[in-house]
């Protein structure tokens, strides 16, 4: 018998590609997002709605991540943005190895956002890096006020947490004192925006960071030449 | 070396082809991701030292991954099966969340989701374990056994 040392993280191979696409991204300038929630918090509207805001201004790109159908990637294709569907099949989460293959869908020269829209679950999204620059949390108030505590790690790593369906806080024994409070002190830095998409209200915050983000990269990225 | 692939289709490319995991392993899904990560790994490790048979794999899991053990175990096994790593024990060790706090300079168990420095309540605290997926050893028999 013998015994060898490993040592070795589990998620390797997927951390090393997730880096070459960050690479890929920053020599062209894309800023990326990867959009997390459970499935039903309103990921794929807050998307339309962001494509409807900034589609004028900015080249955008989207990839949906779905276990089956096209029904997403048909609702974005409608707003006239390129979008590739990934179907994983089962799994619950994508990987970066899935985000470098549906990169020959886009003509990466002219992007400047692509964004991400990973599979509706709560845990294992997390996990798996893809090489975007910001993670996004989505949380709806009729999900309830326990989720930060509940899936934390997602929570901690996620830069800003969007609060969306907050016309239904009247109809909802939810508190969103306590999510902010909870999601604060999971990641102090989290900026925290409060939306309803059905309502459009609290989106120009969101698009003005959303701005602010893209324009840093792109500043950092011409300076690197 | 037994592996399960995703395979996934694209719609502006040609679809890779379209497998479904078995119904039962639905609620298996992320410790499944996980286990063939660890079993690819074990097996080419494996490999590399001439293994005739692999007993036992020691794997660190931070209390924050959100990984049932006993789902795992599960997955290992069945990706086990046919392997020279079929028959290997899973051993998974815990790791707890710890925080350093840069103000205080010191480290401490972070419990009850209370992710502050115990000391000072300082919020901007470095998470400096919990997060492990990590495989530690791995016991072999070679051809020398």
């Amino acid at each position: 018998m013998k015994q060898i040392e490993v040592q070795k993280d589990i998620l390797s191979s997927n951390e090393a590609i997730a880096a070459e696409n960050s690479t890929i991204f920053s020599q062209k300038g894309i800023y990326v997002l990867n959009l997390m929630s459970s499935p039903g918090a309103g990921k794929t509207t807050l998307l339309e709605r962001t494509i409807e805001l900034l589609k004028n201004t900015l080249h955008l790109g989207v990839i949906e991540g779905d276990i089956a159908t096209s029904y997403d990637a048909d609702r974005i294709r409608a707003h006239g943005v390129p979008v590739t569907q990934i179907n994983t099949g089962g799994a619950c989460h994508l990987e970066s190895s899935m985000i470098k293959k549906a990169l020959t869908a886009f003509d990466l020269d002219v992007l400047d956002l692509l964004i991400i829209e990973n599979v509706g679950n709560l845990v294992c999204p997390a996990e798996f890096n893809l090489g975007e620059d910001a993670k996004i949390m989505i949380l709806s108030v009729t999900e309830g006020e326990d989720k930060p505590l509940k899936y934390p790690l997602m929570f901690r790593l996620s830069r800003a947490l969007i609060i969306n369906k907050v016309d239904l806080l009247p109809h909802t024994n939810c508190s969103l004192k306590k999510i902010i409070e909870d999601a604060t002190s999971l990641n102090p830095d989290v900026s925290i925006f409060e939306t309803s998409c059905t309502h459009m209200t609290g989106l120009n915050a969101w698009k003005v960071w959303l701005e602010k983000e893209i324009h840093t990269k792109r500043t950092r990225s011409i300076a690197d030449g | 070396m037994l592996t399960i692939v995703v395979f996934y289709g694209m719609e502006t490319g040609q679809p890779d082809g379209y497998c479904q995991y078995p119904f039962y392993l639905k609620s298996y899904m992320h410790e499944l991701s996980i286990a063939q990560s660890i079993m690819q790994i074990v097996l080419s490790e494996a490999e590399r030292a001439k293994a005739r048979k692999v007993l036992k794999v020691t794997i660190k899991v931070g209390e924050l991954a959100g990984v049932l053990s006993d789902s795992l175990t599960f997955c290992f096994n069945l990706l086990a099966k046919s392997t020279i790593a079929e028959h290997a024990l899973l051993t998974i060790e815990k790791v707890p969340v710890r925080g350093y706090c840069s103000e205080c300079q010191r480290d401490f168990v972070i419990a009850d989701n209370r992710y502050w420095c115990t000391t000072c309540e300082n919020k901007h605290i470095e998470l400096i374990s919990g997060r492990e997926l990590q495989i530690g050893q791995l016991e072999i028999e070679d051809e020398t056994d």
